[in-house]
């Protein structure tokens, strides 16, 4: 499934194979040939960005540079506050009576913790894909228009069209092109998460979410997520909480590390996973903890 | 011997106080079914005799051999459905709001939590205190209007003619060619019917005069004396006869209606013992329960979906309207149509509103004296002759047959429109 190195990446300067052992043959060919493109511009940008549940502090002055249009893997051990900074980008703490939070957190230059900005606005241009697929319990073809029918006033054909596209960019139309109008809760769970990506996209978002996105699949399905990310990213900034590191290797072109509320660590995968700058991170990457 | 904890105990000991629970257990369950099924086949076997077709088209009467239930079906339909439209918006919305709307502000919260545990409360409490509510709210309307009985007021013709202009009074004489109307300010006056264009009656609440000596008079009821002077019983319940020519100007305020009594549109303030006012309170009576269903249906829809719609940039509205409500249909259904069933069955608050009437038309508007099954069945049990006795029954194996019939439908709603969330 995972596809094969080019030779340039192959041919890349020689990165230390012996920090990347236990990581597996796939993602280590997959890290290797993340390295070689050009740097993009950035889409999120948090500064002391601090949250609370209540009394009890999840997040701890975090500075990241998210770059656009590439995947970004948030690691780390449960309870870091990998999920509550993701929940934050699209402002699902919004939800949570006790969920506050201080500092910056821009995207594309706008500062989503403002106020003034409308979360539901937000919602739009930052899509989210959860942990557990949750399709709606209505027919596949509902489920993608739900966003657009949210809101876009389309025609009929318009808006069929826009469920197609987005089920083709999901890798779904052809497992469910005639079964449309069936219900979405009859797919498997690797195609209902696929389904969820594709509800996302339909919306035309510019960020995408994924919290934890396969920790409820299968390999198999686990891995056609993968292939996907990795497609997406030509069009998407994803940030994806993974708690694989393998995953994290294989799919993301930047990796940050949160330990108890604070970042320790970020930068190019290849970087984080080879030569971590904290004592920390690599004895998480390797598997000392976590 | 077995642990550090001493003696074990006796498996057979065990095995017996398993076996003494379930025989308890199914002993009382057995004793209930067996009450109910005495007293279902009672009923059967005392009002199956009258149980026909006449039974359910013919009107009460005196003789109990052709005496029906025919305005007590129709009334009960009719507070039904005065109830249950009323009742299912209003439950809905208010179950919507208190579940899916918790305000963030502490101030806020406590009131929205207050509400809620209230709402609870209203559920259990005892339907004649709702019938109380009804009287002082719908019925009498805290007296706002005047008193809920026309007959205390003085009733009025009021014409139209062709002319364009109106005349009112009280309608003295009447023949084909013209009536004769009194005004307290025109004096008598003959009206040639051929001009009128349209008449209807109205009711005066209250007469206002006032005097040339400054003196304002006000009450219920004015009349000519035989030497045609005015008297008019006032507010204070005094008699105080005036010269016409006295009165500088006069003026009147009528009970509030529209339509025609005979119209099914027609309409009144105060609402009275009518149909309206008995199914809004039914409507009372069952909102609570709905409330508390619903809430019910609503927090069984996984929070899940919530996120998801929410997650799209849906707002909480629209993420309620196409999202949650559609998935707990089936739930809000079969509490409310539960909830519907205990309003036919009710017999307390109606008593209270609309009283203990013998009904012989079924309700033509909302303003129609009603009679209800439970009440009709409360009256003839409370008969003397034994033959009224057996019509009650025949009335109660109608009103179950109803009831079930509900309970039934709450059940095929439930197997059929249910369907799994994730």
């Amino acid at each position: 499934m995972i596809h094969a190195p080019t030779q340039t990446a192959l041919a890349n300067e020689g990165t230390p194979v012996s920090r990347t052992g236990q990581l597996g043959h796939a993602a280590r060919h997959a890290l290797e040939q993340r390295g070689t493109e050009g740097p993009t511009g950035v889409a999120l940008i948090a500064a002391g960005l601090s949250a609370w549940y209540g009394q009890h502090q999840a997040l701890a002055d975090v500075g990241l540079e998210v770059p656009e249009r590439r995947v970004t893997a948030l690691i780390g051990p449960s309870g870091c506050g990998k999920s509550t900074f993701l929940r934050w980008v699209n402002r699902m703490n919004d939800v949570v009576r006790t969920a506050r939070a201080s500092g910056r957190l821009e995207l594309f230059g706008e500062d989503v913790l403002a106020p003034s900005v409308d979360a539901v606005d937000l919602r739009r241009r930052v899509g989210m894909v959860f942990q557990k697929p949750n399709p709606f319990p209505k027919s596949i073809f509902d489920n993608v228009a739900f966003g657009p029918r949210l809101h876009l006033r389309l025609r009929r054909g318009a808006l069929a069209d826009l469920v197609e596209m987005s089920l083709r960019q999901a890798a779904l139309w052809d497992e469910v092109k005639d079964r449309l109008h069936a219900s979405a809760l009859g797919l498997s769970g690797g195609q209902q998460q696929r389904l969820c990506i594709a509800r996302a996209i339909a919306v035309g978002p510019q960020v995408l979410l994924m919290d934890e996105p396969c920790s409820a699949l299968d390999p198999q399905a686990t891995l056609r997520i993968e292939d996907l990310i990795r497609d997406l990213r030509r069009q998407f900034t994803i940030i994806i909480v993974t708690h694989n590191m393998q995953q994290a290797a294989r799919v993301s072109d930047t990796v940050a590390f949160f330990y108890e509320g604070r970042l320790i660590e970020s930068g190019q995968t290849v970087q984080v996973f080879t030569k971590p700058s904290s004592a920390r991170t690599e004895d998480y990457i390797t598997g000392r903890f976590g | 011997m077995s642990g550090s904890n001493g003696r074990s105990r006796s498996p057979r000991l065990r095995r017996w106080r398993d076996r003494a629970f379930l025989i308890l257990c199914a002993s009382i369950a057995g004793v209930s079914m067996f009450v109910l099924a005495w007293l279902i086949g009672e009923m059967v076997s005392q009002g199956v005799a009258h149980l026909d077709r006449d039974f359910l088209t013919s009107y009460p009467s005196r003789r109990a051999a052709s005496a029906g239930f025919k305005s007590a079906l129709w009334g009960s339909v009719w507070l039904v459905c005065v109830c249950a439209a009323v009742a299912l918006p209003l439950g809905v919305a208010a179950a919507v709001f208190l579940e899916e709307f918790a305000p963030q502000r502490r101030t806020w919260r406590a009131m929205h939590s207050f509400a809620g545990l209230n709402i609870s409360n209203l559920a259990g409490v005892p339907s004649i205190v709702y019938g109380i509510i009804g009287l002082t709210v719908f019925v009498r309307m805290f007296g706002l209007f005047g008193s809920p009985n026309l007959s205390m007021y003085d009733q009025w013709e009021r014409v139209r003619l062709q002319d364009g202009t109106h005349a009112a009074g009280r309608l003295v004489e009447q023949s084909d060619q013209s009536l004769v109307l009194e005004h307290p300010r025109d004096g008598v006056r003959s009206i040639v019917s051929a001009a009128i264009t349209s008449r209807d009656s109205i009711h005066i609440r209250r007469h206002k005069l006032e005097l040339s000596s400054g003196r304002r008079l006000a009450g219920p009821h004015i009349g000519r004396t035989s030497e045609g002077l005015l008297e008019l019983d006032t507010d204070d319940r005094e008699r105080v006869v005036i010269d016409p020519a006295e009165v500088v100007s006069y003026e009147y305020s009528r009970v509030l209606t529209i339509g025609h009594p005979d119209s099914f549109f027609y309409f009144r303030l105060p609402l009275g013992g009518s149909v309206l006012a008995g199914g809004l309170t039914l409507m009372l009576v069952i909102l609570p329960i709905i409330i508390i269903a619903c809430r019910e249906a609503l927090r069984a829809v996984p929070s899940s979906l919530r996120e998801g719609s929410l997650a799209l940039g849906a707002t909480r509205w629209q993420s309620v309207r196409r999202m949650v409500l559609p998935a707990a249909i089936p739930g809000i259904m079969t509490g409310c149509i539960l909830a519907v069933s205990r309003a036919i069955g009710e017999a307390a608050p109606l008593l209270v509103v609309g009283g203990l009437l013998v009904v012989f038309a079924v309700p033509q508007n909302l303003m129609d004296d009603f009679s209800a099954m439970p009440l009709q069945i409360f009256n003839w049990a409370g008969r003397p002759q034994e033959d009224f006795h057996r019509l009650a029954a025949s009335g109660i194996l109608v009103l179950l047959m109803v009831l079930v019939a509900f309970n039934m439908l709450a059940i095929v709603i439930r197997q059929w429109f249910h369907k799994p969330l994730t």
